[in-house]
């Protein structure tokens, strides 16, 4: 067996392992709470996690079993493969023909792969415009979110919030690997163009130089509100409220509401 | 010998997780708090950490950057709005997201669980995408919905409430670790379940993905990430020398497009491996080597540079041991082994037949069952004090002492059901509700708009022992969380203790058990 299946095959179980930790955890801490068993008391809560000792102590062994593992048997270091940036290739191809002045079916295609990603794209931005302002829609709306159980009105608000992400979400994920396939095919066409003798470009206008002034610009200003804002509200008194919170337990923060 | 040197090498920890451990144990050197298991009250925590550091973790020293912000959109001095998005704006321009690299404790936390060996998920269309996710989050919980309560003088810090894992660890397993608060075991409730299941899935998939909560969901980051590109300390990219090989891409574990743009942490692993040297750290030149095709240092500036950086070394570590042993000196918290009668705070009430039949009088005490210690105490309304003053054991009629504060959202909420408690029962029942010593000029306003012809005994602590608390809080056995509610009976016995938010139903339980 070679080193590098002996990693992979431990790689394998501890994921496997820290897996099902993962899921006995989350197991014991629902049934201490479906149990009833309130207030919960330091006796009830051990109880219930030994119960899933096994599992966590395995995972435990095997984590220290890996760096044992990667001392007798070092990985080998593989150089990382460079990125294929169809993209940047894609430019790069295309600063050596003139589509316009080629005229083939070849051209067509290359022009009908352009258009089916950036119609994609523009459904993507589309949906995630429409969810958003569906989801703004609810959220401003002060209604919706009660003073006297703000916990009900959250999972409310997540029963929208969920699915607005999801809708355009996915559909980008179609639209990021439907752009990758178009883009290989791009490529393929374009070499096939220029293996055809499509024109070179008579002239390559040299790319715009981006001024870093306005940037700079940008950082001092920003640079100079920052501090003009912090003053005047450290001395405006602005600090007690955020010891106030700070040197309490914040309840809400640790989950216990 | 030499293969050992390359060995022990191998080992050794990078700079960056140098700084990272640095910083973790910088924003938490009150190392006494994790004997005591209690948080530290002083006056740095004014300061607002640059990472994800949660100010309920007993050993942190600064605030919380997002809590702060959050908090800040329902205080009633606008002033802290200001404070607070004056540091938030100053750490992103300064730094953007080298922050999430460098300086983070939740970041090294998520680092050193990925370095467990197992199959890791690589980056791909549906991670980048997903690196978005932090943004939504950014406007709702962060934004939105402490805005939205904050107009109805509730407040909710949504994001630490509802997700933050780093306040589930930090926070929650580090004090409800601990013996002293015990009692604080006793009000879990759906709402940690949640935020423990999430922070257990969190953590687990870190195992497998690079910084997930960091790449997908950390507002903190998305915040720092929009000023990252034009942020005075961070990576640059130099376009006439980048031929878009794509080995940045390759190394880099995060969803970036470009190095420096808004998804990249500056971790600086791109800065080596890029063939053509176009990408370089960007900043002042005082800290930094120059770069690869600029003009190298004479050897003058060299040994200048040598020695600034052995300096700064030593002042950072001058800092690190001065803070460890200032908050261990400052903070007046007792040992476990110096306390007499450790963790034996009663919560249940104790049973008539329990009573020692040696001793009948009950002794003064913060248990259930004890005399309640008394103290004089102004009455205050929508003007501030009135003059006039209570103790609370000397009402002659069952008492309900609630510390409350404007800052803190349960207890904001809750306060509706002690009013309706003192409007049914009338003379029957005394209801004092005591605001918290720290930011205490606020209340008589948020009085006058909320309760102007309450039947409420509103009275506040003048001293301020800890930042926040006043003495009498503190003896009355309050752990440093708000709401604290001690329930007495007209001879000032304590009938019952409630750690955390009380709902009408459990007060008027308690009352009527007791009135019969």
């Amino acid at each position: 067996m070679t080193k590098k299946r002996i990693h992979f095959l431990y790689g394998i179980v501890l994921g496997a392992v820290a897996v099902i930790a993962g899921i006995c955890l989350i197991v014991a801490c629902v049934g201490i709470y479906r149990s009833g068993d309130h207030p919960f008391t330091r006796e009830s809560v051990a109880a219930a996690f030994q119960t899933i000792a096994i599992p966590v102590y395995a995972l435990l062994a095997l984590v220290i079993g890996g760096f044992i593992l990667d001392i007798f048997l070092p990985r080998e270091k593989t150089k990382p493969a460079a990125e294929k940036q169809y993209g940047v290739i894609l430019e790069k191809l295309h600063r050596k023909l003139d589509l316009k002045r080629y005229e083939s079916s070849v051209r067509i295609s290359i022009e009908k792969q352009q258009k089916s990603r950036r119609l994609h794209g523009y459904i993507t931005l589309g949906l995630l415009f429409v969810c958003s302002v569906v989801f703004l829609t609810y959220a401003v709306n002060m209604q919706n979110f009660h003073k006297e159980d703000m916990n009900g009105s959250m999972i409310k608000a997540m029963y929208l919030f969920i699915p607005c992400l999801a809708i355009p979400f996915g559909y980008g994920v179609f639209t990021a690997y439907w752009g990758r396939r178009s883009m290989q095919k791009e490529i393929a066409l374009v070499k096939q163009a220029i293996a055809a003798g499509c024109p070179a470009p008579a002239g390559q206008p040299a790319a715009p130089k981006r001024s870093e002034k306005p940037a700079q610009i940008a950082k001092y200003a920003i640079l100079a509100v920052s501090l003009a804002v912090l003053i005047y509200g450290f001395f405006a008194g602005g600090t007690a409220d955020v010891l106030a919170k700070a040197a309490a337990i914040c309840t809400e923060c640790v989950g216990l509401g | 010998m030499k293969r050992m040197l390359e060995k022990i090498k191998k080992w050794l920890p990078s700079k960056r997780k140098i700084m990272q451990l640095y910083f973790a144990v910088l924003f938490n050197a009150n190392l006494k708090g994790f004997i005591t298991g209690k948080i530290f009250t002083g006056k740095t925590k004014i300061l607002c950490a640059p990472g994800i550091n949660c100010y309920s973790c007993p050993g942190a020293v600064t605030a919380c950057p997002l809590g702060s912000l959050q908090g800040a959109f329902s205080a009633k001095n606008h002033s802290t709005l200001y404070y607070v998005g004056g540091i938030l704006l100053l750490y992103s321009i300064m730094f953007g997201r080298m922050i999430c690299g460098w300086l983070c404790p939740f970041g090294l936390v998520q680092e050193l669980v990925y370095k467990i060996k197992s199959p890791k998920l690589k980056k791909s269309p549906v991670t980048r995408l997903l690196s978005y996710l932090k943004y939504a989050i950014l406007v709702f919980f962060v934004f939105i919905v402490p805005i939205l309560y904050s107009i109805r003088n509730v407040p909710l810090p949504a994001f630490c409430k509802y997700i933050c894992p780093a306040g589930t660890i930090e926070g929650g397993l580090l004090l409800l670790s601990h013996n002293t608060n015990t009692p604080l075991l006793s009000i879990l409730g759906p709402l940690f379940t949640w935020k423990f299941l999430l922070m257990v899935s969190i953590i687990v998939g870190c195992i497998f993905v690079f910084r997930l909560f960091c790449r997908f969901i950390c507002p903190l980051g998305a915040l720092y990430g929009l000023f990252n590109r034009i942020s005075v300390f961070g990576i640059k990219v130099d376009n006439s020398k980048c031929t878009h090989c794509g080995m940045c891409h390759a190394k880099c574990k995060v969803d970036i497009r470009t190095p420096g743009d808004q998804e990249c942490i500056s971790c600086g692993e791109c800065v080596g491996v890029c063939p053509t040297k176009a990408i370089s750290w960007k900043g002042p030149k005082i800290f930094l080597a120059p770069n690869e095709g600029e003009e190298p240092l004479s050897d003058k500036n060299t040994k200048k540079r040598l020695i600034t950086r052995s300096v700064t070394a030593f002042v950072m570590l001058a800092v690190l041991i001065g803070a460890i042993v200032y908050f261990w000196v400052t903070n007046k918290t007792p040992l476990p082994s110096e306390q007499n009668n450790p963790g034996t705070t009663q919560t249940e009430p104790t049973q008539p037949g329990e009573t020692e039949p040696s001793d009948p009088l009950p002794s003064f005490g913060t248990g259930v069952g004890n005399l309640c210690y008394g103290a004089e105490l102004p009455i205050v309304d929508s003007t501030g004090d009135t003059g006039k003053s209570i103790d609370p054991t000397k009402t002659g009629k069952l008492t309900i002492i609630n510390f409350w504060g404007t800052w803190c959202g349960p207890c904001v909420k809750e306060l509706p059901y002690f009013e309706r408690i003192a409007e049914e029962y009338g003379d029957q029942v005394a209801v004092i509700a005591i605001h918290s010593a720290s930011v205490s000029d606020t209340a008589p306003d948020y009085i006058r708009e909320n309760y102007p012809d309450s039947k409420l005994i509103f009275s506040w602590e003048t001293e301020n022992v800890d930042g926040i608390s006043g003495p009498y809080y503190i003896q009355l056995g309050g752990l440093g969380s708000y709401p604290y509610t001690v329930v007495l009976d007209e001879n000032g016995v304590i009938l019952k203790v409630f750690f955390s938010s009380v709902h009408y139903e459990d007060l008027k339980t308690v009352v009527d058990e007791n009135l019969k």
